[in-house]
């Protein structure tokens, strides 16, 4: 998302007094981004990654019932496999750098432990 | 092959030395033959532990009770170390993060042959 800079000057009226400031909307978002950095915990993550799997193309979710499938939080399809071994052994043998989220495709839950 | 004794007396725990993405840690994990090959994982380390990941997997994960959790996984943590023997080239192993007592599972097992050996309280691990 790019993130355009603007200045504007911003009157505020303080009782009889007009008072004037030059704002920077992107250091206002910058801000506001720098208190949104925390890192994700796992329910978060979770709930993130389930939104993504809803915007496969249903075509995709047909296609691969049952089947295992690693997408990343940028919406890329990492893998899809059989059984979650298989899986796990092909993201294995991927170089990651990102973050991921597991769903077999039409159950709850990737797995019982 | 290397063997090992172990201590059984109600469980069975051995020490491993784990690599996460490049750092080490001790691990005295549960021998579990109920953690098996189906559940796609064959190690559960400690939620905090996935400080040391570079990256992680989440997932949703049906427990005992029933219910489901999220859970963060790895799938290319690497045992290196099983008790006092280094490994001449370490074993891949797909991991979960999840609260509790660490576990090692039948994906590690199946490669060792276990005997456990209840009256005279003892376990031998042979790799």
């Amino acid at each position: 998302m790019a993130i355009v800079m603007v200045r504007r000057q911003c009157a505020l009226f303080e009782g009889k007094k007009t008072v004037h400031m030059d704002y920077d909307l992107r250091r206002l978002c910058g801000l506001l981004q720098e208190e949104e950095t925390e890192e994700p915990n796992v329910e978060m993550k979770a709930r993130m990654g389930r939104q993504i799997v809803a915007t496969l193309p249903a075509k995709f979710k047909s296609d691969n019932q049952g089947r295992y499938v690693a997408v990343t939080f940028s919406n890329k399809v990492l893998a899809v496999c059989d059984t979650l071994e298989a899986l796990n052994r092909e993201l294995a043998n991927q170089d990651l750098k990102e973050n991921y989220y597991i769903k077999r495709i039409g159950y709850l839950a990737i797995t019982q432990v | 092959m290397r063997l090992c004794t172990l201590p059984y007396e109600g469980h069975c725990k051995l020490r491993l030395i784990v690599d996460i993405h490049g750092t080490q840690k001790d691990a005295y994990v549960l021998i579990d033959t109920g953690f098996t090959v189906g559940t796609g994982f064959g190690l559960k380390l400690p939620t905090e532990w996935t400080r040391y990941a570079t990256y992680l997997g989440t997932g949703d994960v049906e427990i005992a009770d029933g219910s489901t959790i999220s859970a963060d996984t790895i799938p290319d943590a690497k045992i290196i170390q099983i008790e006092e023997h280094r490994l001449k080239k370490s074993i891949p192993i797909p991991t979960l993060f999840m609260a509790g007592q660490s576990v090692i599972g039948v994906m590690f097992l199946q490669r060792c042959i276990l005997q456990l050996d209840g009256p005279n309280r003892r376990a031998t691990i042979e790799l």
